[in-house]
């Protein structure tokens, strides 16, 4: 069963469809959820609404696009809302800075260690920074669409974006000197 | 600053990461997508039920404005008399069947037009002198009396004709500085049977002097009238459980809940569809208060005990007692109900029943708990337990009305209201249902 027959399945509420949607896309999707959830508990909440999200607005999905992108959207989202109802610290600091550097990325020597070692990192950093952080590189959201989600506003996502990174950035090298000094 | 592309790496390895979901997630999916299912089929027939309820109602008051617009305009055949007697009706009846082609059975309808005709005539103001008022009743008698004259129908077969008048006017007249009230009723009952005895009941007459004064009131003039009702309720509801997996769940909330009251408001808009018959939709809030107090045993303080000279901890005590968690849960109904209604009238005072399907639009529930400790401290999550919208609902209500003039009747109106469905959520533990009974007192104006 090809995207195109499945989707369309889906839009006729048929379950078999619906089921293997969930199969195809529901592991990846989970991972989602457990970075921005606290606990897997949360995690399979948001996954669950997410996908209940997915099959009710499945007729406004737009074929041309990604359907990858089109679910991890909706399941951001639900993670989101799933944060906001747990009233977890969830804050985000609107501060904006007048000049930061947009073209500011994360460097360094990627290993087969490096994602886990960003993940544990972002469990130390502010919520606000962890958030706009993975959803704009690890989700590829973009500024505006992070901005309708958390209600802020663009300028203040792009300050939270360069804070986080400054941060993770910084907490990296901390490791890796740490590292190199133990060896 | 783009050396290694670090973030693309990490962005590609995020979209590479599968965690395997617990199995209970389909399950809950599959569950909510069955009962989604199943309201949108309720949903379906709910609202084709309400269509074409709403499509006969209105089908029904066109057709009747049809048949008042053809009873006036109708070239009245057949020669009028001051009297209905036997002769002259048989003559009538006897020319129909003889003229009559094709079955077109006529009985009620032909009653409602006369009577409609009626309404229309008695629908002035009682002012004016004596002789005023006795002029504009002998002109209703007549004018009933000469309806016999029936609409002339190409193709007709009479089995029987029942037509009945029952006027009870009470008018209050002021004549040569007296204030009087006439108290009068006009029965006139005809019946026609051309195929078998033709049996013809005279009219009676009877009008009556009463020296008290009251406003007069027209039966007739219910017929289609709308009417606003607004309101006020109150009552008390129930909350019944149902036995969950976890049985301390269920004994602890039977054993610890109990109903408060319950308060709400109302209107409704409607019309008479028949002579006792109304049909209204309206809106409806209500809100339920429910209290709960619970006893447990627990720790309920800790001491620690701290050395002098440091200032750190050296050992801690735990004191056990009662705790007393008690609080309050309010729930919130918005319902749209569809209400059908039969009413019979003596006098001034009403009676009926009325049964009435409800669509809850919105349900909301808050709880607020007080502790010994924590006074005050919102319980939030109330929402998680009780649905959002509970469906269906069904009310049925007892009438009692009394009219305060020719607009305006007070109404009281004792009802009990459920739901179809519990509503607690599908995913709770604990399966609640909800009942209501209600003391409710309106005021209906008919326009």
């Amino acid at each position: 069963m090809n995207n195109d027959q499945l989707i369309l399945g889906c839009q006729r509420n048929d379950r078999k469809s619906q089921k293997i949607l969930y199969d195809n896309y529901s592991r990846q999707m989970y991972s989602i959820c457990l970075r921005y959830c606290h606990d897997p508990a949360s995690a399979a909440d948001a996954l669950q609404e997410g996908f209940i999200k997915v099959y009710k607005y499945i007729n406004s999905y737009n074929k041309s696009g990604n359907l990858y992108s089109w679910i991890q959207k909706i399941i951001v989202r639900s993670c989101l809302d799933q944060i906001k109802k747990e009233k977890s610290h969830f804050s985000i600091d609107v501060t904006e800075m007048n000049s930061i550097d947009h073209n500011y990325e994360i460097d360094f020597d990627f290993d087969d260690y490096t994602y886990n070692k960003v993940l544990e990192i972002l469990e130390t950093i502010p919520s606000g920074y962890k958030i706009v952080f993975s959803m704009y590189v690890l989700d590829e959201l973009s500024h505006k669409e992070i901005a309708v989600l958390l209600d802020i506003s663009e300028s203040t996502s792009r300050t939270q974006l360069y804070k986080a990174r400054k941060l993770i950035q910084k907490k990296l090298s901390d490791y890796s000197i740490v590292n190199t000094n133990a060896v | 600053m783009k050396k290694n592309n670090t973030e693309s790496k990490l962005r590609k390895a995020a979209q590479e990461q599968s965690d395997l979901p617990p199995n209970f997630v389909w399950d809950n999916i599959e569950e909510e997508l069955n009962i989604k299912d199943q309201k949108r089929r309720i949903g379906f027939w709910w609202w084709g039920s309400a269509i074409l309820i709403f499509t006969t109602i209105i089908t029904i008051i066109l057709v009747r404005g049809n048949q008042d617009q053809y009873l006036h305009s109708t070239n009245q055949s057949y020669p009028k008399s001051d009297k209905t007697t036997q002769n002259n009706s048989n003559e009538y009846i006897n020319n129909d069947i003889k003229n009559s082609n094709t079955p077109n059975l006529i009985g009620t309808k032909t009653i409602e037009k006369t009577n409609k005709l009626k309404a229309a005539n008695l629908n002035n103001k009682n002012t004016g002198t004596l002789k005023d008022q006795l002029s504009k009743v002998s002109k209703t008698k007549d004018d009933f009396e000469n309806s016999n004259n029936l609409p002339n129908h190409q193709n007709l077969t009479i089995t029987s004709v029942d037509k009945t008048y029952k006027e009870n006017s009470i008018f209050n007249i002021q004549e040569e500085n007296k204030t009087l009230s006439i108290n009068e009723e006009m029965r006139i009952t005809n019946t026609y049977h051309p195929l078998a005895s033709l049996n013809i009941n005279s009219p009676t007459y009877s009008r009556q002097l009463l020296p008290t004064q009251e406003y007069s009131s027209f039966e007739n003039k219910k017929y289609f009238n709308p009417f606003l009702e607004y309101g006020i309720i109150a009552g008390v509801h129930a909350l019944n459980f149902s036995k969950a997996q976890n049985h301390n769940i269920y004994n602890q909330r039977k054993e610890s809940e109990r109903s408060w009251y319950s308060t709400g408001i109302y209107s409704q808009i409607g019309m008479n569809i028949f002579s006792n018959w109304y049909a209204s939709i309206g809106v409806e809030w209500t809100m339920s208060k429910s209290k709960f107090e619970n006893r447990k045993n627990g720790i309920t303080k800790m001491v620690v005990n701290l050395d002098p000279n440091t200032g750190s901890a050296i050992d801690t005590n735990f004191i056990s007692g009662s705790i007393l968690d008690k609080g309050d849960i309010t729930l919130h109904f918005i319902d749209i109900p569809f209400n059908l209604g039969y009413t019979v009238s003596n006098n001034n005072w009403l009676y009926g029943a009325e049964l009435s399907t409800l669509i809850n639009l919105k349900t909301t529930a808050e709880g607020k708990l007080l502790t010994g400790s924590e006074i005050g401290t919102l319980s939030n999550g109330q929402q998680d337990i009780y649905k959002k919208s509970v469906g269906l609902g069904f009310k049925g209500s007892l009438l009692l009305g009394r009219k305060i003039n020719e607009q305006y009747i007070l109404q009281l109106r004792p009802s009990y209201k459920t739901y179809l469905n519990p509503i607690s959520a599908s995913n709770n533990a604990l399966s609640t249902r909800y009942n209501l009974f209600s003391l409710s007192v309106g005021m209906k104006r008919f326009f």
